[in-house]
């Protein structure tokens, strides 16, 4: 079941043309690919969607409802959920109170996210939850955005350059088991935005491939893993 | 110098920080929060005392406190129509502009306030209940009010304490002042927030003019004087650190009283002193959130 549809946008940051007539599809239950290098248009397209920085022209769809127009915060409370790449840590209040001053009820009501399942999740967290969010590492930090996102019972994630920043242990050894749990055990449905392609392919159902504000090509993510020439041309492995 | 001088001095400096700190607080929460640099605080605080003073004329009878209610809660809607109607208009742009626009609110309010309420100084009699004095060690007579403004300079910051680091809302304040965009990806209606911050802080700008009232000649142009002090004060304290409004407060007080015991002709200029070694070595302020 479709429930993300992003139907022909174009997205400007001041007068430069970022994203050119981008188009695309999430299911329900799915992870979703977002590659390309970086300045591809990944960002913006996920920051459009999130209506931080609005297309201009186009339809975003999510549930069949048109969201373009609307603010992040109503968004927010339509079910999307963006975790971004700097990763907006609120540096001056606990990892308690970040994931507190988040929670909400999903659109439909629901409390799926409750603290203890958070801490089930992301155990570190507990450990961590009266430290300040300025004293935590990189991979505590980047655990600790998801899992807020998480507190709002999104139906859906944006997830932007998880990776980022991470040693590659942790990347591999807690962030890829992270969210393919999120997927396979949760059913959450995720838009995951990764220059690391080989991570991102690894999870994902479905991959765009993005290159200067414009999709060049998509297909499934084992299609994609198998297309020597596509990845040379639009991906750095 | 007397030891009971000193004091004296020190105490006397104290009751001027105080009325500094009630008007720095909410020019600090509103710059670091919203990110405006609103001049026209300072004429909130004169509105402060210009209501306090109507209302204590207008209803014959009515206490000094519930003067000062009345026209804290005068000021607050006043503030939430400047923040409602124009204000959002102009957060996205450039603080030259903002600096532009919240300067022309001060030149309405002023020019509002001489039509309503002509341009005498009136003065507010300090409300009997305080209308005393006492005697400090070495003969000096400090003034009751004053004890009551430091009284009141403190209840308020320990409130502000509370509510900013104990509360929902004050937690709101704290993730907005370093990232309002992530605060509205996760579905918080920031510019409710930032009305309701921005009322709170005009609340406390008038609570500062109502309080001074009794101190100072209520004028047009109270609200100018002030603001350049309250400036520094924010500035020096750190943007949106309400423990920086509070010490930058009493040191900017204290340096001010103590600047004209001991250099009268050169007193203005110790602030600016202040302000400038901060700006040289600590740039962003002693206690900058983020």
């Amino acid at each position: 079941m479709l429930i993300l549809e992003v139907a022909n946008i174009d997205t400007y940051y001041g007068k430069s043309h970022i994203l050119q007539d981008v188009s695309l599809k999430v299911n329900q239950g799915q992870i979703v690919a977002l590659l390309g290098r970086n300045g591809a248009g990944k960002t913006t397209t996920m920051r459009s969607i999130m209506g931080l920085t609005p297309a201009k022209r186009g339809a975003i769809r999510f549930k069949g409802e048109e969201i373009q127009k609307r603010k992040p915060f109503e968004i927010a409370h339509k079910g999307i959920g963006f975790v971004p790449e700097d990763r907006g840590i609120f540096p001056d209040i606990s990892v308690l109170d970040n994931l507190t001053i988040a929670a909400k009820n999903s659109a439909d009501g629901q409390k799926r996210w409750t603290l203890e399942k958070i801490y089930h999740y992301f155990p570190v967290l507990d450990r961590l939850r009266d430290n300040k969010g300025q004293n935590l590492s990189g991979g505590e930090q980047q655990m600790l955005t998801i899992a807020r996102t998480l507190m709002t019972n999104p139906d859906l994630l944006l997830l932007d350059e998880p990776c980022e920043g991470l040693a590659p242990q942790i990347v591999n050894q807690v962030l890829f088991g992270l969210i393919k749990g999120l997927k396979e055990q949760e059913g959450v449905t995720i838009l995951l935005a990764e220059q690391n392609a080989r991570f991102c392919l690894g999870l994902a159902d479905w991959g765009y491939l993005l290159d200067k504000g414009a999709i060049h090509f998509n297909a499934s993510a084992a299609d994609i893993s198998a297309n020597q020439e596509v990845q040379s041309k639009y991906l750095s492995l | 110098m007397e030891f009971s001088y000193f004091i004296y001095q020190l105490i006397i400096g104290l009751s001027h920080s105080m009325l500094l700190f009630l008007i720095a607080s909410g020019l600090t929460i509103i710059f670091g929060l919203l990110n405006i640099p609103n001049f026209a605080h300072g004429s909130l605080y004169m509105l402060g005392a210009y209501f306090t003073y109507y209302f204590l004329h207008s209803l014959p009878g009515l206490s000094f406190g519930l003067a000062l209610v009345f026209s804290v809660l005068a000021v607050g809607i006043i503030g939430a129509i400047l923040e409602f109607i124009p204000l959002r208009k102009i957060y996205e742009r450039s603080h030259a502009l903002q600096l532009l626009m919240t300067f022309s609110f001060i030149l309405m309010i002023d020019d509002a306030t001489k039509y309503f309420a002509g341009t005498d100084f009136l003065s507010i009699a300090i409300p009997k209940l305080m209308d005393g004095s006492f005697t400090l060690p070495g003969d000096r007579e400090m003034p009751v009010y004053s004890i009551f403004i430091i009284a009141c300079g403190l209840v308020v910051a320990y409130l502000l304490w509370l509510g900013l680091y104990k509360t929902r809302l004050g937690k709101l304040v704290q993730a907005g002042t370093a990232n309002k965009e992530m605060l509205s990806a996760l579905g918080i209606n920031v510019p409710r927030l930032f009305t309701l911050v921005f009322i709170l802080g005009s609340v406390l700008a008038g609570l500062g003019g109502g309080l001074a009232g009794p101190l100072k000649a209520v004028s047009v142009g109270m609200g100018e004087t002030v603001i350049i002090t309250i400036f520094a004060i924010v500035i020096v304290g750190g943007v949106g650190s309400l423990k920086g409004a509070f010490i930058a407060s009493i040191l900017v007080g204290e340096l001010n009283t103590f600047g004209v015991v001991f250099f009268p002709s050169f007193a203005m200029a110790f602030t600016y002193i202040l302000v400038i070694a901060v700006l040289l070595t600590k740039p962003e302020g002693l206690f900058r959130i983020k």
